[in-house]
């Protein structure tokens, strides 16, 4: 299960209530009766558990952006392979005709239909697999038909295989996201984060408002920074996953 | 006078057997058929009134009925009393390559013959006339190509309709976002949950996904906008099957059996589904079986 926009949108709401919540109490006087004077949590508590959260953040969101890279690299080789087997089929002429047509309607496939297969995480086939397999029937049947030298022949199946390894790994890494329990456990460290701050300032309640504000507004700028990183917020990973193929198909003419 | 008329009953009677020979030499296709004994047929799943299957998911349809005309023919030819049938399932973008690479020895469904298709595979004389048409949602408004700009249309992969519809697309500059998916149902689908605005097909697919459908009255289904001919596809380089082919199609022509044939399938109620497209033979349709060609030129045709 991974995050969407309203769990995203929940878990801010709750961090932010959560340090509502505790400036409220702070200010009270019930805290403090829990905690007479002596009897407090150490500050370098709230330091180990600040620095979990970090590392946590850190590594994941190292994680992310190494997916994000890798999504664009592989997307951006299918595009260099179709523009290649586009070329080719452009350069031989009508004996191609089949192969381009049948490249064509994969790459139409590939950003409309299947850009919404990305989107909604679904778990059914690929919509636009029947078409590359189809690119591949049609490669298959152009290398035992046309006349063109051996090496061009194998210049082109290697085109089109490149292309659908790149199609497969480009897939993978496009429905890569940070899981639910992931930001839930960053969730739950920043609320404890916020109790903690709470519990080492007793009786300081200007002092526990300010650093519980400054904590939280902390965690949602990183939380919107890894939404970001995750494709969640700003441009998707099913846009950065067509976005070259788009351009392909932008240069075909009819 | 006697012992010269065997003479040229029997010189006739040779060159009959020759002609006969060379029609099995003159094809690989029939000298495979030969010697194993087993034809093997492609054919369409929901490829509505042409390949579907029967009850008992036997393909059905108007190209089967023709193409098992051609198989006796080729019985006949070969002078076999039977031969197996096999059917292969194939879908708009498996069918070219099937019939190339040998799986299928004839495709019996609705595949358009076109001057690309040409390079690649042979027709048959011309055994139905489509159009191309688009079908959207009544109350969307969207009763003109130029009514698409910028909308969203799904079609079938490799299919002829498709290509007519991008050719149309970049020439009219109309910006209409075409996704292509694997069949005709997905297609329907995706404009009765609109998730597009429109579903391009040819004419027997538009009208037969919309009577189907739940509530046929709510989609408006466009002027043709194109002419496709549709015949049987097999192995190019292959006369001696052509002949067969054409041979078979010319006679049901004559003997008018095409015509009973097209009621069957176009205007009465089809086995099965229980629905009928009550569509009215075209006028291009009556020219091409007073004048059969296996020409791709919609012109040749009077379209």
């Amino acid at each position: 299960m991974t995050l969407n926009s309203w769990y995203f949108a929940a878990q801010l709401a709750v961090i932010a209530c959560s340090a509502a919540v505790w400036c409220r109490v702070a200010h009270g006087k019930r805290l403090g009766e829990h905690f007479p004077d002596g009897d407090v949590i150490p500050p370098p508590l709230v330091g180990t558990i600040v620095i979990f959260l970090a590392f946590f953040v850190g590594f994941g969101g190292a994680d992310m952006r190494e997916q994000n890279r890798a999504l664009r690299h592989f997307a951006q080789e299918e595009a260099n392979q179709a523009r290649s087997v586009l070329k080719f089929a452009e350069g031989v002429g009508p004996s191609a005709d089949q192969l381009r047509e049948a490249l064509i309607e994969y790459l139409q496939s590939a950003t409309t239909v299947e850009r919404r297969w990305i989107e909604g995480n679904s778990n059914d086939n690929a919509p636009a697999q029947p078409m590359v397999d189809a690119l591949v029937l049609s490669a298959s049947i152009f290398t035992v038909q046309a006349q063109s030298p051996d090496v061009i022949k194998s210049l082109l199946i290697n085109s089109v295989e490149r292309l659908r390894q790149a199609r497969v790994s480009r897939l993978g890494a496009s429905r890569q996201f940070a899981s639910l329990p992931e930001w839930l456990a960053i969730t739950v460290l920043a609320l404890i984060a916020q109790a903690m701050i709470a519990f080492v300032l007793v009786g300081k309640p200007r002092a526990t408002t300010v650093t519980v504000t400054a904590f939280t507004f902390a965690v949602l700028s990183v939380y919107v920074y890894l939404a970001w990183v995750d494709g969640l917020i700003g441009t998707s990973k099913a846009a950065v996953s067509v976005a070259p193929l788009q351009d392909v198909l932008r240069t075909v003419t009819y | 006078m006697g012992y010269a008329l065997l003479r040229i009953a029997g010189v006739l009677g040779l060159m009959l057997s020759s002609c006969i020979t060379a029609g099995a030499q003159d094809s690989p296709t029939l000298g495979k058929i030969k010697q194993s004994g087993t034809i093997v047929i492609g054919h369409r799943d929901i490829g509505i009134p042409f390949s579907y299957y029967d009850g008992a998911h036997q393909p059905i349809g108007y190209s089967i009925d023709i193409c098992l005309k051609i198989v006796d023919g080729i019985k006949q030819e070969l002078g076999v009393k039977s031969l197996d049938v096999r059917f292969k399932e194939v879908n708009a973008s498996t069918r070219i390559p099937f019939v190339v690479n040998g799986t299928i020895d004839m495709e019996c469904g609705s595949t358009s013959n076109s001057v690309a298709r040409d390079r690649q595979v042979a027709f048959s004389l011309t055994t139905f006339i489509a159009s191309p048409r688009f079908v959207t949602k009544k109350d969307a408004g969207l009763t003109t190509l130029e009514s698409l700009r910028g909308k969203t249309m799904s079609a079938v992969a490799g299919t002829a309709t498709l290509r007519t519809f991008s050719q149309l697309n970049s020439r009219s500059n109309i910006g209409l976002t075409i996704e292509p998916v694997k069949d005709h149902a997905t297609a329907f689908e995706m404009l009765d949950t609109g998730e597009v605005d429109s579903y391009g097909a040819v004419d027997t697919s538009a009208f037969s996904m919309v009577a189907k459908s739940k509530h046929p009255d709510r989609y408006f289904v466009s002027q043709p906008l194109a002419v496709d001919a549709f015949g049987i596809m097999f192995r190019k380089n292959d006369p001696g099957l052509k002949a067969i082919a054409d041979r078979t199609i010319r006679a049901m022509f004559k003997s008018g059996e095409i015509e009973r044939l097209y009621v069957k399938w176009f205007e009465s109620p089809l086995p099965r589904l229980g629905f009928s497209l009550s569509m009215p033979m075209s006028k291009a349709l009556k020219h091409a079986i007073a004048s059969p060609s296996d020409s791709p030129n919609p012109a040749d045709y009077g379209g």
